[in-house]
């Protein structure tokens, strides 16, 4: 009797949990759902979806010299910026969470950046990274030679700069709210065991960290594909080669209609991340285990 | 006892909220299913109403031919006006060449179609030498008054406003002192007590004289555009700030201002006998009611001659009735006349049956003049025409391409759509694009060679509208390839190119060598030679300093004014320095080809093409999922008809229609007389009239002997233009700037 009325509970507790996600459901359902299932489908197809190809668009598309500089493009920023954006940002959080000095307003000092429109930054870096901007300028005065930052080898390092400077800020505040909830007595306890500083960071600080790890480097992820903007604006459809990404190459393929390219560039990049996803699930599988 | 009352309660509000909850979910349901629902097509509003039955109703537009005089070919019309049972209008002989000769016809055009013609010797006696600003109107007290403008021994303009109050028996001019101050008269109207309100070039405001044409006041109006009507009292005329039609109340002094955007082309303003005024410009013919507060959309400019780029209005006049019927005057690029009558026809269809889509990124003339051209046919067929660019959203080409790709993925799209600046070859690659053979074979002639230039496997997937040519005035050597240009560079001007301007140049008309480069070692060929033209025609990065012919400008300012147009500093210089010069011309009428030519026949020197090189000013192409096949054939004939395409001399581009082209070329127009300065003192310049017959059948056969037409392809242009620049001003040298631009060029074409 008993079990028979927690079933039911159970069931009318399933049903009502169901009616509060059915609407978010719906909206990931039309938002995204199928648009994936549609991006499949094309990508099989002619660019206008009238005629079957099978693999051949990814084929051409895994050939496609572009897609494979925008790739490594991508990959090479994502690669360089968001391991630097969470060491720097992690070591600021430290150093303002040991002070009390001043450290509202450092905070506030680097979330200006977050503030600032686009448009705005893109005037801001054209003033200093121009042929004849601020830094060429100050090069010239120091008797160095002035360069076309965003037209050389130096555009991918400007973006990095671009890229952390707008980010740090945010992600200080993200590892600032993590370090809050560590709770004092176990550093006090460590101390009295004779734990030295490394120590407390490398046995307490970073395991308890790890939640917020997780969340700091999916939302670093999410805006490091962000900063297409910047090089967007800066340098138009078609900048250095050095930071021709993703977001580039799926444009441009837009604007002339290479639709079927598009769809199995998705595809594949789909296809990517959630082996990513599986092999990450595998790692922390296999270290529960062994643990 | 009261806890079961309130639990019951409590359970009641809880059955209610989900009651409500139940009811409300499919009321949302439907809301989202029909909400989302396509509307309906064809007609919307009134046939929702009515049924299927569409509303009926709409002022159409007719021409109207006058009955010319004996001897006299065409007319121009120098004003207009109500009177009983129809309108009167004045005119005077026009051959194209100006007014040849100073009679004056008066008109009378009945509604019942009848008219009558009389000649008029008063306005001859006075308006001996044609004068300028010629216009005979009659006054609200019934008088005809006619005002001209003419010069005095000093040279200073004067103005005479002439008035017969014997309906042309005799006529007196008037005296008053209001009258020796007018310079010229823009508009003018009389009042029931013979008071004259003037509008005059000179002055900041209306001026408003008595009978006798003595000043009594002034007041505001827009100096922009000049228009008055009178109704009793009552002035009607374009505010100050050319945001309002003002209506001044001469009975109490009083003025009030209903809201109205003026546009740039003439403005014209009348009353009716109801006291409801009519606006006509190039948006079309509105009304408000005396009383009233909105303007009420009568006629649609975008389909009526009135929104023809090349059409001026001249004259409005409402002639009264069960419904009024409008006329109105179009002054031609010729300079004759053309009149037209729009009356509401109670049998045609308020809202068109059908609607054609026509796209493009850039605003293209001849597409509008189709589609006045083409509704007069098909009066059932409404064309909508979006060019982009023009609109005020403020988007980029991108976000207009991205937008119509969208639509075109979705199985959409517009039915006609202009290429320049579109991926035409992507969308013909794509399958977007129909075969015009059939429509072009069922079309007016086009030009051979041009059709034959953009057919490909035996299909024709898109045709231009009009041509640009490039062409190359030389004294020696030869142009027609950018490595002639490299052996001839030193005779091009030294003074003419900034390095924008001639990488620009380059790349328009020889850049096809590029584009094609296969290896780095191509790219480092052609930046060669492009550095060896450079050198020889002295372009360096401070060219833009040196440039100043002999303006006294700075070359920064110089540039500002010319843009960076090199035609003028060309031509300075090919009169005693350089030997050759390279331009582009649109029409016959066009002021590159006018000097151009003008330099031919006065500096000598060889006119040809560059090579067989044109430029397609309006690519056409039809997309295949459109909706409307038949009509939308229909439309593209009718814009290659000589028709569309022969409505300017002037500008637009050549026509691709044969006769058209023909016609064009035959035209002549003995009255310009034009000078291009290269001083502040105007004592330096050059001269030229219209291109003479040799010079015009020299075009002709450069234009059906052009095979290529240039790629049109902004993005890679700007691409690769600030690598040439680059290696034009010495930034780079061939060498470090080839591997740059192959780089560039081979990651654009493996997308």
């Amino acid at each position: 009797m008993i079990m028979r009325v927690k079933r039911k509970k159970r069931h009318s507790e399933a049903g009502m949990a169901l009616c509060f996600l059915a609407p978010s459901l719906a909206g990931i359902a039309v938002m995204f759902l199928a648009p994936t299932a549609d991006v499949l489908r094309r990508s099989f197809l002619s660019s206008m979806g009238d005629s079957f190809v099978g693999f051949g668009n990814y084929a051409a598309v895994l050939v496609n010299e572009s897609f494979l500089l925008a790739m490594a493009n991508t990959g090479r920023f994502l690669f360089v910026c968001i391991p630097l954006l969470l060491t720097i940002s992690l070591l600021t959080a430290l150093l303002l969470s040991r002070t009390r000095w001043c450290q509202n307003l450092f905070k506030t000092t680097y979330l200006l950046p977050l503030a600032i429109p686009v448009t705005s930054v893109v005037l801001i870096i054209q003033a200093v990274f121009h042929k004849n901007g601020l830094l060429s300028t100050l090069c010239e005065a120091l008797g160095g030679a002035p360069a076309d930052w965003l037209n050389s080898e130096y555009a991918f390092s400007v973006l990095v700069l671009c890229y952390l400077w707008k980010n740090l800020g945010y992600n200080i505040v993200l590892w600032l709210a993590g370090l809050s909830g560590i709770s004092e007595s176990l550093y006090e306890a460590a101390r009295i065991d004779g734990a030295g500083p490394w120590q407390r960071f490398r046995f307490i600080t970073l395991p308890l960290l790890r939640p917020t790890a997780f969340m700091t480097a999916v939302l670093a992820l999410i805006n490091s594909f962000k900063v297409f903007r910047e090089a967007y604006l800066v340098a138009g459809r078609y900048p250095h080669r050095s930071i021709y990404m993703l977001q580039h190459l799926l444009s441009n393929w837009f604007t002339n209609l290479d639709m079927q390219k598009i769809s199995a560039a998705a595809s594949l990049l789909l296809f990517a991340i959630l082996l990513a996803i599986a092999a990450g699930q595998f790692i922390t599988s296999r270290k529960e285990e062994s643990a | 006892m009261h806890h079961r009352i309130w639990r019951y309660i409590f359970r009641m509000k809880l059955n209610w909220k989900r009651t409500l909850a139940a009811l409300l979910a499919p009321l949302m349901l439907s809301a989202l299913i029909f909400g989302c629902a396509p509307k309906p097509s064809g007609n919307v509003g009134g046939s929702d109403v009515l049924g299927s039955e569409s509303a009926k109703g709409r002022y159409m537009e007719s021409p109207l031919l006058l009955d010319l005089p004996e001897g006299v070919t065409r007319l121009a019309v120098i004003g207009m006006g109500a009177v009983e049972g129809g309108v009167e209008l004045f005119s005077v002989p026009h051959s194209g060449e100006g007014i040849t000769e100073p009679v004056y016809y008066r008109h009378t055009l009945k509604s019942d179609g009848t008219q009558s013609c009389r000649e008029e010797p008063w306005l001859a006696e006075y308006m001996k030498h044609g004068g300028n600003q010629m216009s005979v109107q009659r006054g609200a007290d019934g008088a005809l008054y006619g005002v001209w403008g003419d010069y005095d021994e000093a040279g200073n303009m004067l103005a005479h406003i002439l008035v017969s109050r014997d309906d042309g028996k005799t006529a007196t001019e008037l005296m008053g002192d209001g009258i020796k101050s007018l310079k010229m008269i823009t508009d003018f109207a009389a009042m029931q007590d013979g008071r004259l309100v003037i509008a005059d070039w000179d002055a900041n405001g209306l001026c408003v004289l008595d009978a006798e044409g003595n000043r009594i006041q002034e007041l505001e109006t827009s100096r922009l555009q000049s228009s008055i009507a009178i109704y009793g009292n009552k002035i009607a005329t374009i505010a100050p700030e050319g945001k309002a039609v003002r209506i001044y109340d001469l009975s109490d002094g009083s003025h009030v201002d209903w809201a109205y955007e003026i546009g740039k082309r003439s403005t014209h303003l009348t009353f009716a006998q109801d006291g409801a005024l009519y606006l006509a410009d190039a948006t079309g013919i509105h009304r408000h009611a005396l009383d009233g507060t909105l303007w009420e959309g009568i006629v649609d400019g975008s389909s009526a001659s009135m929104g023809i780029s090349n059409n001026y209005l001249t004259s409005l006049a409402v002639a009264g009735g069960e419904r009024d019927e409008l006329y109105v005057s179009i002054y031609k690029m010729d300079g004759a006349s053309e009149l037209f009558r729009y009356a509401f026809d109670p049998e045609a269809a308020r809202t068109a049956d059908i609607e054609l889509n026509v796209f493009s990124l850039y605003d293209n003339e001849i597409v509008r003049n189709a589609i006045v051209a083409f509704s007069r046919v098909r009066s059932d067929v409404k064309v909508n025409y979006t060019a982009t660019m023009k609109m005020k959203g403020g988007g980029t080409e991108q976000d207009y391409i991205k937008a119509l790709n969208t639509e075109l993925l979705a199985g959409n799209g517009p039915d006609v759509i202009l290429l320049d600046g579109l991926p035409a070859d992507s969308y013909v690659e794509k399958g977007v694009l129909q075969d015009l053979s059939a429509i072009v074979d069922g079309a007016e002639p086009m030009l051979e060679n041009v059709r034959k230039a953009y057919e490909k496997d035996g299909k024709l997937y898109s045709v231009p509208l009009a041509l640009g040519v490039p062409l190359v005035l030389a004294r020696s050597g030869g142009y027609a390839t950018l490595d002639e240009l490299a052996g001839s560079a030193d005779s091009l001007s030294k003074k003419a190119f900034t390095p924008s301007a001639l990488g620009k140049l380059i790349l328009t008309y020889y850049g096809e060598e590029l584009y094609s480069a296969g290896d780095e070692a191509a790219a480092r060929a052609f930046l060669e030679k492009v550095k060896r033209i450079a050198e020889a025609a002295g372009v360096t990065a401070n060219s833009l300093e040196e440039l100043s012919i002999g303006w006294g400008l700075p070359g920064t300012q110089m540039m500002e004014l010319i843009g960076e147009d090199s035609f003028t500093p060309q031509l300075a210089t090919y009169r005693n320095e350089s030997d050759a010069m390279i331009f582009n011309v649109h029409a016959v009428g066009d002021m590159n080809f006018a000097f151009g030519a003008g330099a031919a026949e006065q500096l000598g020197g060889e006119l040809s093409g560059i090579g067989d090189k044109f430029i397609a000013e309006g690519l056409l192409g039809i997309n295949k999922a459109g909706k409307h096949p038949e009509e939308t054939a229909q439309f593209v004939q009718m814009l290659l008809s000589a028709g569309v395409q022969g409505t300017s001399a002037y500008q637009h581009g050549f026509p691709v229609n044969a006769a058209a082209l023909d016609a064009m070329m035959a035209f002549e127009n003995d009255n310009v007389s034009m000078a291009l300065n290269f001083d502040n003192e105007r004592k330096d310049f050059f001269s030229a009239e219209w291109p003479s017959e040799a010079i015009r059948e020299k075009l002709k056969t450069i234009i059906r002997g052009l095979k290529t037409p240039l790629r049109s392809d902004s993005a890679l242009e700007e691409l690769l233009l600030s690598e040439l620049v680059a290696c034009i001003e010495g930034g780079e040298t061939p060498e470090s700037a080839a591997p740059k631009v192959f780089s560039k060029l081979s990651a654009y074409r493996s997308e």
